[in-house]
């Protein structure tokens, strides 16, 4: 793979890295670490894709399998390259849209996520970024009915729990 | 709240991630080119210092084994913690086997199962450690002593080896992944070595086989 069309692929997935980042870590500086280590390993892995796969699957399968194994690592020392000053790979601007609300319902979703366990976070993430059983399945290395089973009881436990602190602050 | 409003949620993030998430191009291309520390890498590291002090540990014993070859007591104990020290080199050669084997592109499930696997394998070698047990009150047992220590030293000697022999068989029998789930005191007696990352690892493949499971 040319560096360019790395570059373009990084850029056109910057939104699930940094999700997958944010949901597996609490802190700005090992969100930084993951994501740095799961662009190295896509950008390492990319000389061995296979074509015959679908592009989607090999990424969420990488960034995954990275993601929760440096979340088992609890951030090793000298995982993370400094860049010096207050330079940062990516930057989360505020730019609110005063839609209050939402923000707030994926602030909710987001630490309901960071308290799943590890395989059901990425089996929730998955489900979320609309993939569909066969895919998540596929991407997991379980059977679609055991993807069914999972997710509808993660969902409902969301569910009960959404509307319980809706509830508190009614 | 139904279920897809969850991912109408979700499609929310993407939107504001769009707008306001800066990703630094330059930077990037730093990662790529410094070569970023990986989790595996460091792994790896650990195993190959397990494997050159294990190396000289072993050249070590070669030598002590010289000294005491005619004694045959002290040769057989040696000839033990040889094969043992041998055993857990090539353990730790056949995890860097593993290691570099295991692709991030694989499914989730056996990549992870993998790397706990290797993580939890230390229990292995705990396993060989307690075969040596009785060897370790045989080790000094010359020719000398046995002859001057006559029946007394054998009194004292022969209970000492037995009692070791045993505990070293219900060690080497009952320390097991699948125990160390099962059975509290094996658990405990595993995380007691203090290595928190073997307790987490297998804690993980437990959770593994339970995702497994529809």
């Amino acid at each position: 793979m040319e560096q360019a069309d790395f570059l373009r692929l990084i850029q056109d997935n910057k939104g699930i890295l940094f999700k997958i980042s944010n949901s597996y870590c609490r802190n700005r500086d090992d969100r930084e670490d993951l994501m740095q280590e799961m662009i190295y390993q896509l950008w390492k892995s990319g000389q061995n894709f296979d074509a015959n796969y679908k592009f989607s699957t090999w990424m969420y399968r990488i960034a995954l399998n990275v993601a929760i194994s440096y979340y088992r690592q609890q951030r090793r020392k000298g995982l993370h390259i400094a860049f010096g000053g207050d330079l940062h790979l990516m930057e989360l601007e505020d730019r609110s849209d005063g839609a209050v609300e939402m923000e707030e319902k994926i602030d909710l979703l987001q630490q309901f996520i960071r308290d799943l366990a590890e395989l059901d976070k990425a089996l929730m993430i998955l489900y979320l970024e609309e993939k569909t059983y066969r895919e998540i399945a596929e991407i997991l290395g379980i059977t679609e009915t055991n993807v069914a089973t999972k997710l509808s009881r993660i969902k409902g436990r969301l569910k009960q729990q959404f509307f319980k602190i809706t509830n508190e602050f009614l | 709240m139904s279920a897809d409003e969850f991912q109408e949620i979700w499609k929310a993030y993407d939107v504001k991630l769009d707008k306001s998430l800066q990703l630094n191009l330059q930077l990037l291309k730093e990662v790529q080119s410094q070569k970023a520390k990986s989790v595996l890498r460091s792994f790896i590291a650990s195993r190959v210092i397990g494997i050159v002090i294990g190396t000289l540990f072993l050249l070590l014993l070669g030598v002590g084994f010289w000294y005491v070859r005619t004694q045959p007591v002290m040769a057989v104990s040696f000839v033990v913690f040889i094969t043992c020290t041998a055993i857990a080199i090539l353990e730790y050669i056949r995890e860097i086997g593993v290691i570099r084997g295991i692709s991030y592109g694989d499914n989730i499930v056996d990549t992870q199962r993998k790397l706990a696997g290797v993580q939890s394998s230390i229990i292995g070698m705990l396993r060989i450690s307690w075969v040596q047990l009785p060897f370790w009150s045989t080790f000094f047992v010359s020719n000398e002593l046995l002859q001057k220590g006559g029946r007394g030293f054998l009194m004292i000697e022969i209970p000492v080896v037995l009692f070791l022999s045993i505990v070293a068989v219900i060690l080497f029998k009952n320390i097991t992944i699948e125990n160390a789930q099962k059975k509290k005191w094996v658990k405990s007696m595993i995380r007691g070595t203090g290595i928190k990352s073997v307790s987490r690892a297998m804690d993980f493949m437990q959770e593994i086989e339970d995702f497994k499971k529809d």
